[in-house]
């Protein structure tokens, strides 16, 4: 069983839902929400983890049957009304933290496994990933914008890599360092915003966004992602 | 020259900020809680496309290079956006600039993230080859009253998933008809570790082991209490001081302060590893110079050759 994890309005979510079903593989759809609300158990005994999800409306699904996740988690969530404010913010800690043990628990395929500081929205996360991105392709990582000739926005989705106009992909980001820094980063699918002449990363963006329709970049990320996945959990 | 950024309303900072100027070390300190007394940081590019930061600001102008730097952020204590806003923004541009620092750091904040959540944290350590208790994560009821560790006999413990200060609480039957109040916020269930609770202080490549005595489940509880918690000098079996080296150094962390229960059989069982340690607490309940070794390996990181190549001024 593939998770995916996000609003059933993300173009992700639904392009590589429909990947995941062309492919033969079934998925568990929960919106972030969802997620929080549903029951588990996570029992760690030394290094052995076992544990159970018990989503409303489905099948118990015991951890070791989850074979890869999609996480599109836009981080919105905040506990329902009946709260005051620190025991809201209590209760969004607690159970964030929780969650973050269960998903990290799951030694499978997770298209993005974010470290700590993505979930927690520390500002500094998506940074460290654009320096060591231009560590790992020798390209520059200046301090802002603002000396840049031009700007590309590049979508890579595992070995996929899509240009703004179909342009192939610029030699930076075709190459095996891309592999390594994905390898190393658990970031599969982002955005990075190269210089025009190619000598430096501008940006990564590890949660970008997509246009829905058939014109868009949509149904060929789902592709990509949907056969990384199973791909990587075979 | 070493930069010490914290909170002068912490209980960590002000001490070591004295410390320091007792031991005679080159230093600035940035206090985060002074609002009144802002604090400039500016990224530019030099000559050779390497970036330069300079602080200006309370006692900085600028000029000085940083060869280590301590950081310990301050904790807002309010929910109030004029307290909150201003702070989260300095601490977010400070993050920043210590991404990008050359000097070593004490402690990285972006490598610190691993005790929010606990469980999480402790799969680690376990990956590590620590041993670590029976545990259950849950927000399920029927999990929580079902739950008997391996030892049946032992007693069962709960406590907060994440980093909120939470107190740890022993199971009693009492206390169980709370359990349907788990589908609001899910919580930690763990054996409890009969034995001693230990605190080994990582600073570098040294460590400093505290023994802690309390009648209390949770010895920070006697303490907030006032009542007695003993604390002394404990020795480790051989090669726990260095796997504790190596595992704060495997989370890209200098220091730290790991948890341990310590069983009558002698088996260490650890509970959680601290990015961010309370050093003067224990030095104070066991008299062990802590913070000197601190101040030690601060002013050892800032003398070590190869510091000249800054790129931060202060």
């Amino acid at each position: 069983m593939f998770l995916l994890i996000g609003e059933p309005e993300d173009t992700t979510i639904a392009s590589t839902r429909r990947a995941m079903v062309a492919l033969g593989h079934p998925t568990l759809h929960l919106s972030e929400a969802q997620l929080y609300g549903t029951p588990f158990e996570l029992h760690r005994n030394g290094p052995r983890v076992e544990g159970t999800l018990f989503p409303v409306a489905a099948q118990p699904l015991p951890l070791a049957e989850v074979s890869g996740v999609l996480l599109r988690v836009r981080r919105a969530w905040w506990p329902e009304d009946g709260f005051d404010l620190p025991d809201a913010s209590f209760v969004f800690h607690e159970t964030l933290a929780a969650w973050i043990a269960v998903l990290k628990a799951l030694k499978v395929p997770t298209v993005n496994d974010f470290g700590l500081g993505w979930w927690l929205g520390d500002p500094s996360y998506p940074e460290a990933l654009r320096q060591d991105l231009a560590r790992h392709l020798k390209l520059r990582a200046p301090p802002s914008r603002a000396g840049a000739a031009g700007i590309e926005e590049w979508l890579v989705a595992g070995r996929l890599v899509l240009g703004p106009s179909g342009n192939a992909a610029p030699t930076a980001l075709a190459g095996e360092a891309l592999r390594d820094w994905q390898r190393q980063t658990g970031i599969h699918f982002a955005r990075v915003d190269l210089a025009s002449d190619g000598d430096a990363v501008l940006a990564v963006d590890p949660f970008p966004g997509m246009p829905p329709g058939p014109a868009g970049p949509a149904d060929r990320v789902g592709d990509a992602l949907a056969r990384l996945l199973v791909g990587a959990a075979q | 020259m070493i930069l010490v950024i914290g909170s002068g309303r912490d209980k960590v900072f002000p001490v070591l900020v004295e410390r320091l100027r007792e031991a005679g070390a080159q230093f600035r300190a940035l206090d985060e809680d002074a609002l009144d007394r802002p604090i400039d940081i500016v990224a530019e590019e030099d000559g050779a496309g390497h970036l330069l930061f300079r602080i200006t600001g309370q006692d900085c102008d600028g000029r000085v290079p940083i060869r280590a730097i301590f950081v310990r952020h301050a904790v807002a204590r309010t929910l109030d956006p004029a307290v909150t806003e201003p702070l989260g923004a300095l601490q977010v541009a400070l993050n920043l600039m210590l991404l990008q620092v050359r000097c070593p750091v004490v402690n990285p904040p972006a490598h610190a993230f691993s005790n929010y959540s606990k469980v999480y944290q402790l799969g680690l350590l376990a990956e590590m080859g620590f041993e670590v208790p029976d545990t259950l994560l849950t927000n399920c009821p029927q999990a929580a009253a079902v739950f008997k560790p391996n030892c049946g006999s032992r007693e069962i413990i709960f406590k907060g998933a994440s980093n909120m200060m939470t107190l740890v609480q022993i199971l009693t039957d009492a206390r169980r008809a709370r359990l349907v109040h788990l589908p609001n916020s899910p919580t930690v269930f763990q054996e409890r570790i009969p034995g001693e609770d230990l605190r080994v202080h990582v600073i570098g490549e040294e460590w400093i082991a505290t023994r802690l005595v309390s009648e209390d489940a949770d010895y920070r509880r006697a303490a907030f209490n006032d009542e007695r918690v003993r604390g002394e000098a404990a020795i480790l079996p051989d090669g726990l001081g260095e796997r504790c080296v190596a595992a704060t150094r495997g989370m890209g962390l200098v220091a730290s302060g790991i948890d341990f229960r310590v069983e009558p059989s002698g088996r260490h069982v650890v509970l959680e590893l601290n990015p961010f340690p309370q050093f003067t607490f224990y030095e104070r309940l066991s008299g062990q110079p802590i913070m000197a070794a601190l101040v030690a390996h601060l002013m050892q990181l800032a003398a070590a050759p190869g510091g000249a190549d800054s790129n931060l001024l202060v």
